[in-house]
């Protein structure tokens, strides 16, 4: 990863404009591919999200999550949302995270709560804080509904989400 | 006829052994030296704070354990504060201190009590509770308060309660680079070949340093006596020992002072083990231990570059508890994973660094000191004449004097820190010093440590390790 980060740094730095973003998402070549993954989502190169939506189901740990992370950017339709949501077992501990954000932006809401009181329930600690996080903007009462369930960690969560020190 | 047959093993035993000895010392000292031009041309040129910006690099926790720290917190604190790098959470983990440790900070860093979910992956003593600052200057900083249970742990809370992708396990009273951390993640992103599980640092003696806000704005030589010898072991330990093994990627120890961890690696292992003293060097072979058994190739890195400061012992009694306590680390960790020697199993670890540690830095104090014993027997039976003996010593002392000068030219070729005919005229005389005072000390240490170990089954703890405190120190 150390020269797709200096890559782009530079690619950054010096405002460069004409990337052959097809080219990259079609390499061969594990760090051009993750190269070409990451400057569509950091210059929000929409039209390449069905390019990237192949490689969420990539073996490989960083393809996968960069796929993830730029795709989850990307969604707006309500497939897009199930695809990430179907994807969310797959996914790095970072990629749930961003899979948690983009789908509590879904427009349909109700599958949003569903999916983020799943994740409050069944997931490691920092998922549950997050969805329950992205759960307080959607409907503050189906946070409170947390603070009364048997399970200790998900009443953590839900107190942290609370604190209004935070 | 069995006393010349024994006489002729001693011989041999002895002779094979110190051979073997030195030509580890000389292999390791060139591998250093090759790796160090290597490591010199890939990053003379690279400005790190290019890092800053770079789209992809792993979050890290900084985690400090604190007990009874109370008069020098603050400054600490400070210094991490300092540290340059985009995604970083600082956790301060006060360990059941008796003193007003966390009074201190909270009254300085304005901090509160706040709800702060966290699994207990790794066993630990109670947390009491989370605090965070409500100052935005400080949003880095968490503190931690929990029950005692020692520095192992405190780490374990710490790994509990952090979130980042890495953490930086590392003594409070360290005063670290403010790029250190840069430097120290990338191997994690620069293998394409090997998983990085820990990166180690070059740790240096701050004693006699000048310290302003918190970083390191003069070296000095130490004036105290110990310390001077430190600074020439610590230039060889880290310089050519642990330069050379992370060569051959059989290194085994990460100080406890300053090393950056793969978490989910050291939370799939259970985290840092409580009943031993040297928890630093058996968590590294355990992690290492796991991997293999796992098939994953993986790496131990080390950076060479000078990032961590930290004071070392000043007397003869404090250093001789810490090095008695290294000591009885090392036997611990080699009777927990004692199926690791010369097993095929674990590679390069197994066949090379494990067997390495056992000969060579466990048994090489006391083979040296029934050497030793045996030496003056024989010369009272007069069985040796004086003129091998001195031949014999002349060698010894020559090659200790050459691995110092390689120590030391590498450290001015390099870094530089240390500087000035006087600092050179020191530096030689403690290397003459050293072979008459401080490795007859560490051997005395050794065995002590050895001691300690089998016949004071009950010696567990660390001892009271008392230090000046870089407030104490020469500051603008």
């Amino acid at each position: 990863m150390w020269e797709v980060n200096v890559i782009i740094d530079n690619i950054e730095k010096d405002k460069i404009r004409e990337i052959p973003y097809k080219e990259l998402l079609h390499s061969n070549n594990k760090g051009m591919l993750i190269l070409g993954i990451i400057l569509s989502r950091l210059n929000q190169k929409q039209e390449f999200i069905y390019d990237i939506k192949m490689y969420i189901e990539s073996p490989d740990e960083n393809i996968n999550e960069e796929a993830i992370l730029a795709f989850a950017s990307f969604a707006k339709d309500r497939s897009d949302f199930v695809y990430l949501r179907e994807s969310y077992n797959k996914a790095t501990e970072r990629g749930k995270l961003f899979i948690i954000r983009s789908v509590s932006q879904s427009p349909d809401t109700e599958y949003a709560v569903q999916f983020l009181q799943w994740v409050a329930i069944n997931e490691p600690v920092n998922c549950k804080v997050e969805a329950l996080k992205n759960l307080l903007i959607i409907d503050i009462c189906k946070v409170a509904e947390f603070m009364n369930v048997k399970d200790p960690q998900v009443r953590m969560a839900c107190n942290e989400v609370l604190d209004i020190n935070q | 006829m069995n006393i010349i047959f024994f006489n002729n093993f001693i011989n041999v035993f002895f002779f094979i052994f110190s051979g073997t000895l030195f030509c580890f010392y000389f292999i390791t000292a060139i591998l250093s030296i090759v790796e160090m031009k290597n490591h010199i041309k890939k990053t003379v040129d690279f400005d790190y704070r290019t890092m800053l910006s770079f789209p992809k690099l792993p979050s890290v926790s900084i985690i400090a354990p604190a007990y009874n720290e109370e008069k020098n917190i603050i400054e600490n604190i400070k210094c991490l504060l300092s540290i340059q790098y985009p995604d970083y959470e600082i956790i301060i983990v006060n360990d059941g201190s008796k003193d007003d440790t966390l009074a201190t900070i909270i009254k300085f860093f304005d901090l509160i009590k706040i709800e702060r979910a966290y699994e207990l992956k790794i066993p630990c003593e109670m947390i009491r509770g989370v605090y965070q600052s409500v100052n935005p200057a400080y949003n880095h900083l968490l503190v931690v308060d929990k029950e005692n249970g020692g520095k192992a742990d405190a780490l374990n809370s710490g790994i509990n309660v952090s979130r980042k992708d890495l953490f930086l396990a590392i003594d409070v009273d360290c005063i670290i680079e403010s790029n250190a951390i840069l430097k120290m993640v990338r191997p994690f992103i620069n293998d394409q070949t090997h998983k990085v599980i820990v990166t180690g640092g070059v740790i240096r003696v701050a004693n006699s340093c000048e310290v302003a806000g918190g970083r390191i704005v003069k070296v000095n030589y130490p004036q105290n006596f110990w310390a001077k010898f430190q600074v020439m072991e610590y230039f060889r330990a880290f310089t050519i020992g642990r330069m050379a093994w992370a060569k051959l990627n059989g290194l085994l120890i990460i100080s406890g002072a300053f090393g950056l961890f793969d978490r989910e690696v050291v939370v799939k292992v259970g985290g840092y083990d409580k009943t031993t003293v040297g928890e630093d060097l058996e968590l590294v072979v355990r992690m290492r231990k796991y991997m293999y058994e796992t098939g994953t190739k993986h790496r131990v890195a080390f950076i060479p570059d000078p990032l961590c400061w930290t004071e070392v012992p000043e007397s003869f009694k404090i250093l001789s508890r810490q090095r008695n306590r290294w000591t009885r680390g090392a036997i611990d960790t080699i009777k927990k994973h004692k199926n690791m020697f010369f097993n095929p199993k674990y590679g390069m670890i197994g066949l090379v660094s494990f067997p390495y540690w056992v000969i060579y830095e466990w048994l090489s104090p006391i083979i040296e000191f029934f050497g030793i014993l045996f030496l003056l027997i024989y010369l009272i039976l007069n069985l040796y004449s004086l003129n091998i003996i001195v031949l014999v010593l002349l060698f010894v002392i020559t090659l200790s004097l050459m691995l110092s000068t390689i120590a030391i030219y590498i450290e001015a070729y390099t870094y530089y820190k240390y500087r000035g005919v006087k600092y050179l005229f020191q530096a030689f005389l403690c290397v003459l010093l050293e072979i008459v005072i401080y490795h007859p000390s560490n051997l005395y240490f050794s065995l002590s440590g050895n001691f300690d170990y089998f016949f004071k089954k009950n010696k567990k703890g660390w001892g009271n390790m008392t230090r000046t405190g870089f407030a104490a120190m020469k500051t603008k």
